[in-house]
């Protein structure tokens, strides 16, 4: 039934699915690996040329990228068969269910043009600013995204699943990445004046550009969601829209968050923000070890230090704090805070000075009143990066 | 017996008595050890082998192959300097002290108020335990812990406490002299908060009447209160102001530990809650006066 086979690509596959793994590992505090643990997400062209698009500027930390792609032009799509964690998994599902060597999988044409255009309508998508959409379906953000949330490890599974059954289905006919680089590799073909045919015609591409426009028009003219003041960023994110557009949704910064408060957005910040961090306090408050900021590869989070950011300020629900309201002996919040932003009256009530406050969330994760906390932070005058 | 040899043995045991009398003046009585030791200067290493000699000496407290658990104050991610947890090197001169005295293992361990990993190592105190030959343990999951029932408590009727606790041999109680925002001071009895899960708990219901339920469960055989450095303000995380003492007070009645630390801040023991409270049910004495304090000065 298994047929072990020794091929090169296969030792090079185990070795980039384990670095990947190791990589994501140790993206946590403390972080020894500094500016690796984001290389992967660094080499994919596919996040840089749309969050460079979205945010209407040159990405700079992407620079790997760039070479990945101009070695694309002479070596094809080693990327995806050699070093993808993603197409690594796939492999190893369609091994254990036993199928064919993956050279033999369908590739179908339509579904192919169904690929490029996809990837066509997703960078008009990013150049409207909505470019977290489509990153959601980047290889890399999934392989990621498994350890992140539930959606996300819904989302590998079912790839993995369908390609027990269709081996590379996924690399061939949908993956957004692939489709760069492989119209890379076809342009590299014809640079070298070989035969290579591309997929798409004049008309096919004109009709998916029009879609792009048309869907991009309509997010830009619909009325957007109202982001409330419960929705925190990170510390020193970078002003709303530049977040949403410059974040890749790469979720390096979950990963890294020693207090499991960042989590990845579904609709809280509306269809833009899908997947981007959000602080949760009452899951986990920011400690401050400003890690968030370091393994961001596209420098949605800006480099800070404290003082120089506010994520909101947090605020006293007198009715159901047990100082305030029942008179006991508490003041557990103005024990926790960092900044000594909460001070006692002479009643041993809390009371805090939103002019100090930085909205860490330490005092409404450690609030003892059970269920929602007594004392709740709010983005009410945030300091962004 | 008739009265001559009535007033004969009287009289000789009179004359007997005197010459005792007069001789006892010369013959020291063995001297009971202190409640108290108060070791002032030099560093960590010295001091805390004073402190403890000055009690009687460590293998009052550990036998060769026990398990030791010795419960610092990590509580915050903050330097040494910042004065908010137990200073590293005292914790280092504890664990090595017990090693010395034959302890099977030493645990350092604390249920942090930040997050565990960034305090423990933040504080300096997980590098410099290891150093020293302990094992530092994480208590922030609640499968470390188990729920034991307090008799004789007013609040604090079933807390969740660290299984290392409740296993080990030997508690040696290690907290570092500070004000505190809600408990007013935060010495031993308070420090024991350390070994609880459900600390909320203890505020919802009655601070100070919880803190001294806790010190019925938990007994620590030697109290180190780590006045190196202490903290004057806004505590218990600070940023505070510190003052550099270079002390460390060394006792076995947590009241009479607690006491002493309270008058280092500048405090009476009795305007203090949970202290006075301690007292009146008898977990120990209040007042300084009626005991025996040794203090030691070092170079």
């Amino acid at each position: 039934m298994f047929r072990l086979r020794f091929r090169w690509r296969s030792l090079f596959q185990i070795f980039g699915l384990a670095l990947f793994f190791i990589l994501a590992w140790q993206t946590r505090y403390p972080l020894h690996l500094k500016g690796w643990s984001n290389v992967f997400f660094r080499l994919d062209p596919f996040l840089g040329i749309t969050a460079s698009l979205a945010a209407k500027t040159v990405i700079f930390t992407f620079w790997p990228a760039l070479l990945l792609l101009a070695l694309t032009l002479f070596s094809g799509r080693f990327f995806c068969w050699n070093i993808c964690p993603l197409g690594t998994c796939i492999d190893l599902a369609s091994f254990l269910s036993a199928r064919k060597h993956w050279r033999k999988s369908p590739r179908l044409k339509f579904l192919f043009t169904i690929q490029v255009s996809a990837l066509v309508i997703f960078l008009v998508l990013a150049g409207f600013g909505l470019a977290g959409l489509a990153q959601q379906f980047d290889p890399l953000v999934i392989s990621l995204g498994m350890f992140l949330s539930r959606p996300g490890l819904i989302l590998f599974l079912v790839i993995i699943f369908v390609s027990a059954v269709f081996p590379r289905f996924w690399c061939f006919n949908l993956c957004p990445l692939g489709a760069i680089l492989e119209l890379g590799t076809r342009v590299g073909k014809k640079i070298k004046n070989r035969p290579a045919a591309f997929d798409l015609s004049r008309r096919q591409f004109l009709s998916a550009l029009f879609f792009g426009l048309l869907a991009g028009g309509g997010f830009k003219i619909r009325k957007g969601e109202k982001i409330t003041d419960r929705i925190l960023r990170p510390p020193a994110a970078s002003k709303e829209t530049e977040f949403t557009s410059l974040c890749v949704r790469c979720g390096e910064c979950i990963k890294v968050c020693p207090s499991n408060g960042l989590k990845p957005c579904f609709l809280e910040t509306g269809l833009e923000g899908l997947g981007t961090p959000r602080l949760i306090p009452r899951i986990g408050p920011c400690e401050l070890c400003f890690l968030c900021y370091q393994v961001c590869p596209s420098s949605a989070i800006k480099k800070t230090r404290l003082g120089q950011f506010k994520i909101g300020a947090a605020e006293i629900d007198h009715s159901r704090c047990l100082a305030w309201g029942q008179g006991k002996l508490c003041l557990v919040c103005m024990e926790y805070c960092p900044v000594v932003a909460i001070r006692s009256d002479s009643e041993k009530r809390p009371i805090v000075n939103e002019a100090i406050c930085i909205g860490c969330g330490t005092c409404e994760k450690q609030c003892p009143v059970s269920g929602e906390a007594a004392i709740v932070v709010f983005n009410r005058g945030e300091i962004r990066g | 017996m008739n009265r001559r040899e009535f007033l004969k043995w009287s009289a000789s045991s009179l004359a007997a008595a005197l010459v005792w009398g007069a001789l006892g003046k010369k013959t020291a009585w063995p001297e009971l050890p202190p409640h108290l030791s108060v070791v002032t200067g030099g560093t960590a290493q010295p001091r805390v082998e004073a402190a403890i000699k000055a009690l009687g000496g460590i293998n009052r407290f550990v036998q060769p192959g026990n398990r030791v658990v010795v419960k610092p104050n990590i509580a915050w991610a903050r330097t040494p300097q910042e004065g908010a947890n137990t200073d590293p090197e005292v914790v280092a001169a504890v664990v090595g002290l017990c090693r010395q005295a034959g302890a099977r293992q030493v645990i350092v361990i604390d249920h942090t108020c930040n997050n565990y990993r960034m305090s423990y190592q933040q504080s300096g105190i997980e590098a410099a335990a290891k150093q020293a030959g302990a094992e530092v343990r994480p208590a922030d999951q609640v499968k470390y812990y188990r729920q034991v029932n307090i008799p004789e408590a007013k609040v604090l009727h079933s807390p969740m406490i660290l299984n290392e606790i409740l296993d080990c041999d030997v508690l040696i109680n290690l907290p570092v002299v500070k004000v505190h925002g809600g408990a007013m001071v935060t010495l031993s009895m308070k420090n024991l908060m350390g070994v609880v899960w459900d600390r909320g708990i203890m505020h919802s219901t009655n601070l100070h009447q919880a803190i001294v339920d806790l010190s019925l469960a938990v007994k620590p055989k030697l109290i180190l209160l780590d006045a190196t450095r202490i903290m004057t303000s806004n505590g218990p995380a600070g940023p505070g102001n510190i003052e550099t003492l270079n002390q460390l007070v060394a006792a076995t009645d947590p009241v009479a530990a607690d006491a002493y630390g309270a008058k280092i801040l500048g405090f009476a023991p009795e305007n203090i809650p949970h202290i006075k409270i301690a007292h009146q049910m008898r977990l120990g004495e209040i007042d300084l006066q009626s005991l025996r304090v040794k203090n030691v000065k070092l170079a």
